[in-house]
């Protein structure tokens, strides 16, 4: 179907991309009409030139995650910015973590139970910063405008697809799989994941993004071996490794036979076990 | 031999002990001595400045995140602040040849000059040895060496990382924190937080 069929499917919904530099961004949404009262899904989408990228929540060692600020109609709000899982951009000596492409932050917005008006816009200020050998802070000022319909919204005939694709990409809790983390010889941090139950697919490869910038060295190669049914995966830790984190939180990124998908990790970090010491004496008070 | 030069000293055999792509400058560790020429074409070593509380600021022009604090006026202020108070103040530049950041001595000055630089020195560092016996990561990245030669913090300016000058009032200062706790003799709040800005162009 000719694009300009489809946009005259969407209706009245209105959104302009906005080009800053190396970087187009706009809102798209996932429904073609808002309901009153049902909550439904907007992406900010940033299309970043070839070799440009943009940053997760924890960036590695240098870089900014982007964010929006919103301006919405009376009586709506607007969830959190939900970030894709992230890849590694290499840059020696160090380790960043980004997006590059086409990259969709989805985010729930909710509106009131009653809507007068015929139609809303959505206002969203995005501030972001993308580097290639340099980097460049980049904002947009973005509507979206959506007529307001009677629920079930429809799907917005050009967006709904890649919305619900971005969605399925989410880190997600793994199901029949438990992740266990502790703190190995010479302090390195270990995540072993096994499979509960039936025999999953196995898992070839494996990296790890925690939350927070100060729990790895970054930029350290990351080890993974095939454990059991599962597999186990071990890192350097930041700084001289001194201070054990409570928990290793993040996102374990895969790769299986079912191609790529995003598991999202908290476990408590346990103490490696002392050689020689009995399992009585140990639990002793 | 002095206390200065024994610390560095260890420092050398803690960082070739190291398995990290480049060093680690933690709190509490002596801070690795070096000499690096300023932009007026003298030798400047730490070793130099024994006795003396010693900021080093990792620091690219071009940087969206060194602008934000030099045209806000942020970063000169506390250079002046505390140079006023005996502190050395060390700019190190350690963009490569070709690379963001990298200045010939004579453009510098020019540079320095235009925004109202207050700090004691910038030091050239084009091959980024320094750098990375630091591990500096990104520009800024700040660190802050006690009198006794050890380093008394390691990490960010403040705790907004954003390239936005309206975030600077509201943000927690932990530089001027740190120098602060070191003046009066006082342990750090927090000597160790994660910097953020570009990365350093090694």
């Amino acid at each position: 179907m000719p694009i300009l069929a489809l946009a005259m499917l969407a209706g009245n919904a209105r959104a302009a991309p906005v080009r800053d530099g190396p970087v187009q961004a706009e809102l798209i949404s996932e429904v073609a009409a808002v309901a009153p009262g049902k909550p439904f899904t907007v992406a900010f989408r940033m299309t970043l030139d070839e070799s440009w990228h943009a940053y997760w929540t924890n960036p590695g060692d240098s870089g900014l995650a982007p964010s929006l600020d919103w301006t919405l109609p009376d009586g709506f709000t607007a969830g959190d910015l939900q970030h894709p899982p992230p890849t590694a951009i290499p840059t020696p000596p160090f380790m960043t973590y980004g997006h590059e492409g086409e990259v969709l932050f989805l985010v729930t917005l909710t509106p009131p139970s009653a809507l007068e008006a015929d139609s809303v816009t959505l206002h969203a200020e995005a501030d972001w910063l993308v580097c290639r050998d340099f980097c460049l802070p980049g904002s947009a000022r973005l509507d979206l405008t959506l007529p307001v319909g009677p629920a079930p919204a429809p799907p917005h005939p050009l967006h709904a697809a890649a919305i619900r694709q971005a969605r399925e990409n989410l880190p997600r809790a793994p199901a029949d799989w438990r992740i266990h983390a502790e703190a190995s010889a010479r302090r390195r941090r270990r995540l072993l994941a096994q499979p509960l139950g039936h025999s999953p697919e196995p898992v070839s490869s494996a990296a790890f993004f925690p939350d927070s910038p100060d729990v790895i060295l970054h930029a350290a190669p990351q080890s993974f071996q095939p454990a059991g049914r599962g597999f186990s995966l071990e890192m350097e830790p930041a700084g001289r490794g001194d201070a054990l984190p409570e928990r290793l939180s993040g996102v374990l990124v895969l790769q299986g036979p079912a191609g790529r998908q995003a598991w999202r990790v908290s476990a408590p970090v346990s103490k490696p076990t002392p050689p020689g010491i009995p399992r009585t004496e140990r639990n002793a008070p | 031999m002095n206390p200065r030069r024994l610390l560095a000293l260890a420092a050398a055999v803690f960082l070739s002990g190291t398995a990290a792509a480049f060093a680690d400058a933690s709190p509490g560790a002596p801070a690795p001595d070096f000499t690096l020429p300023d932009t007026h074409g003298q030798p400047r070593s730490l070793s130099g400045f024994e006795g003396r509380v010693v900021v080093l600021e990792w620091i690219n022009p071009d940087c969206p995140f060194v602008k934000k604090h030099y045209r806000s006026g942020n970063m000169q202020k506390l250079q002046e602040q505390f140079t006023a108070r005996g502190v050395v103040w060390l700019a190190v530049c350690s963009s490569a040849p070709g690379k963001q950041g990298h200045y010939p001595a004579a453009e510098w000055n020019t540079l320095l000059e235009e925004t109202g630089s207050r700090a004691t020195a910038l030091l050239l560092d084009p091959d980024g040895t320094v750098g990375l016996a630091y591990g500096a990561k990104t520009t800024p990245h700040l660190f802050v060496i006690q009198a006794d030669g050890r380093i008394a913090y390691n990490g960010a300016i403040d705790d907004k990382p954003s390239v936005n000058p309206d975030d600077i009032p509201g943000a927690r200062p932990h530089l001027a924190e740190a120098l602060e706790a070191v003046l009066a003799g006082e342990p750090v709040p927090v000597a160790r937080t994660t910097p953020y800005g570009c990365s350093v162009k090694y």
